[in-house]
């Protein structure tokens, strides 16, 4: 019974793609900006530091808070809004580590229909998904053109793809998404760009997307052994700086990974300026990206998505950048 | 010798039930209310003269701890203030309407086409691959295509209702009808009977005991249709309270959307058995005699 017992279990951990305890999870999706760790691994910049990597698809930005939390994963790159989200509830399983890209431009608000303008859209419905970067994004480029998210428009909460069905099919008068979907909302029939994450007074203030990729990392695994975690950072910052060094070889490595069309990926590639190690001091500072988290809390709290600002700056390790 | 199954008087009956939702929630609130205080080292940056972060230091922080912390699990005293300030009416409106006019849909297609099935070999030799091969889906498979097809407006949402819940609604009236005592047709037709007479005075009579059996549960599976259906595109309903407060980590308003389905259920449920008592009577004179 009990070899039955621990063969069953065995074939689970199988099934489960169980990694032993060298083994350095990566929760990702299909987003560009997991490139780095794509690189990291397919280029050996991993390997050569004596790490191994492995690369988990995770859905959504707060499910990979999750798994950061559990230790389930070690770290990660997520959507700065369910980060934020996180911290007002004070959960504490993770740091914020840094910043690997901006990207501003990857995101936007589309219409179809004949609608040229945003103020068009007063009554209308659009299609987005909540609490994450295209909602502070819509909700921004509205508000610059005089209405308010939450009671001039009807939000649709869908995800990915589904945003451009629903666009597609006239069920919303506009779709905010970010890439690869961005593109697919462009090429609509009759498709009107409103505007981009570029146009938001975020953008004109911070030069930063409405809720950027950030760098997460479990506390657990971090605590465990902080000088091996900041050598593995230090590692996984070469990645980026290779991305950075590489565009063509990084833009076949994207197309080769994602299975997008080659013009579109080269066209939101353009858009990604890749930070290095050194640059993590100067984006974490108040002119930068803790001002934007600070301007993007306060409107998270106003759209009824943050019930307190967060300490962010407690969560972050700058103590391993240079001054 | 000792009754089989045993029973218990009806006050001990709700006694006991007392006794166990009383035990329930006093363990909720032993794992949630806090206990102890635990000491946690907190980093905190300190800014310097730039106000850039300049270091940070350790500070010695006194917390009160449960077993289970938030935003794991909140006191039964929170969860159930949470379900005043989350629009929970609205959501259960949402819901329930879409429930009804699905399961109604369901129920008006795959009765009569159950019936027939049960009736005509030929007929049910032809639809029950189909059914075998559609019963397997849970609703949650088709919510993607459906969102292609149809939107993410309510006809997407009871399309998904109505998917999950004809399989089975199809499958119970079959073998509700397929349960009738020959006997019974027999006596009526040398009675005379005609066909009309057999189907509307022998069949349905016999059948609908277990026919409305089966629907009770279909109502219940008709539940985690709704909840699949609203992931997406919803403004209102449970899915929608469910999911997107759980991208808040806020898991008082996630137990409260679930215990609201819970006690939606019980209330449907018991309607469903006055309708029952309303429509075949002679089910319950026999339960109540035995």
């Amino acid at each position: 019974m009990r070899i039955v017992a621990g063969l069953l279990l065995a074939l689970l951990s199988l099934g489960c793609g169980a990694q032993d305890d060298d083994t350095i999870v990566y929760a990702g999706s299909a987003w560009y900006g997991h490139a780095p760790v794509w690189v990291g691994i397919q280029k050996g910049i991993f390997k050569k530091h004596g790490f191994r990597v492995e690369e988990r698809k995770f859905g959504s930005s707060s499910d990979r808070i999750n798994a950061l939390e559990a230790d389930n994963a070690q770290f990660a790159s997520l959507g700065e809004v369910a980060m934020l989200t996180a911290m007002s509830r004070d959960r504490r399983g993770f740091y914020w580590i840094g910043c690997q890209n901006i990207a501003p431009g990857n995101e936007g608000l589309v219409a179809v229909g004949g609608i040229t303008s945003i103020a068009d859209l007063k009554g209308k419905k659009i299609a987005l998904q909540r609490i994450t970067s295209i909602h502070l994004t819509v909700a921004l480029l509205l508000e610059e053109a005089g209405l308010d998210i939450t009671k001039d428009v009807t939000v649709v909460n869908v995800t990915d793809s589904t945003v451009v069905d629903i666009v597609r099919r006239g069920d919303a008068a506009a779709g905010g998404m970010w890439e690869p979907y961005y593109t697919d909302l462009r090429e609509l029939d009759g498709a009107t760009v409103l505007g981009t994450d570029k146009d938001t007074s975020i953008y004109k203030r911070f030069q930063t997307m409405s809720g950027p990729d950030v760098i997460c990392a479990s506390k657990a695994w971090v605590d465990k052994d902080p000088a091996r975690a900041k050598r593995f950072f230090e590692a996984y910052w070469e990645a980026v700086a290779w991305c950075k060094a590489h565009p063509t070889e990084l833009l076949d490595l994207v197309v080769a990974h994602i299975g997008k069309e080659r013009v579109a990926v080269e066209i939101a590639l353009k858009n990604f300026q890749w930070l290095t190690w050194d640059e993590q001091r100067d984006m974490l500072s108040n002119d930068r990206m803790f001002g934007q988290a600070q301007v993007a809390s306060e409107l998270l709290q106003r759209l009824g998505q943050l019930e307190s600002i967060p300490e962010f700056k407690n969560w972050t390790r700058l103590d391993w950048f240079q001054q | 010798m000792r009754r089989f199954p045993p029973t218990i008087p009806k006050s001990s009956r709700l006694l006991y039930g007392a006794i166990g939702i009383a035990i329930f929630f006093a363990v909720w609130w032993i794992l949630t209310a806090p206990m102890f205080t635990e000491v946690e080292t907190r980093r905190v940056a300190i800014d310097g003269p730039t106000g850039e972060v300049e270091s940070y230091k350790e500070v010695r922080h006194e917390v009160s701890r449960a077993i289970v912390n938030p935003p794991g699990l909140e006191t039964p005293g929170n969860t159930f203030r949470r379900a005043f300030e989350i629009g929970l009416p609205q959501h259960i409106l949402a819901s329930t309407l879409r429930i009804l006019i699905g399961f109604l849909i369901s129920v008006s297609l795959a009765v009569p086409l159950g019936i027939a099935m049960g009736l005509f070999p030929r007929l049910r030799a032809l639809v029950s691959p189909i059914v075998s091969l559609m019963r397997p889906l849970p609703s949650i498979a088709w919510v993607p295509l459906f969102a292609i097809w149809f939107g993410v407006d309510e006809t997407q949402k009871l399309a998904v209702i109505f998917v999950g819940s004809f399989a089975a609604a199809l499958i119970y009236t079959v073998e509700a009808t397929l349960k009738v005592d020959p006997d019974l047709i027999r006596a009526a037709t040398n009675l005379g009977a005609g066909r009309r007479q057999l189907l509307t005075r022998v069949l349905l009579p016999a059948a609908l005991p277990n026919i409305l059996s089966g629907l009770k549960v279909v109502l219940a599976i008709c539940w985690t249709c709704v909840i699949s259906a609203e992931i997406v595109g919803g403004q209102f309903g449970l899915g929608t309270l469910i999911w997107t407060k759980k991208e808040l980590s806020d898991t008082a308003a996630v137990l409260v959307g679930m215990a609201s389905i819970s006690v939606v259920v019980l209330v449907m449920d018991a309607a469903f058995t006055l309708a029952e008592r309303r429509l075949v009577p002679w089910m319950f004179l026999r339960r109540g005699a035995s």
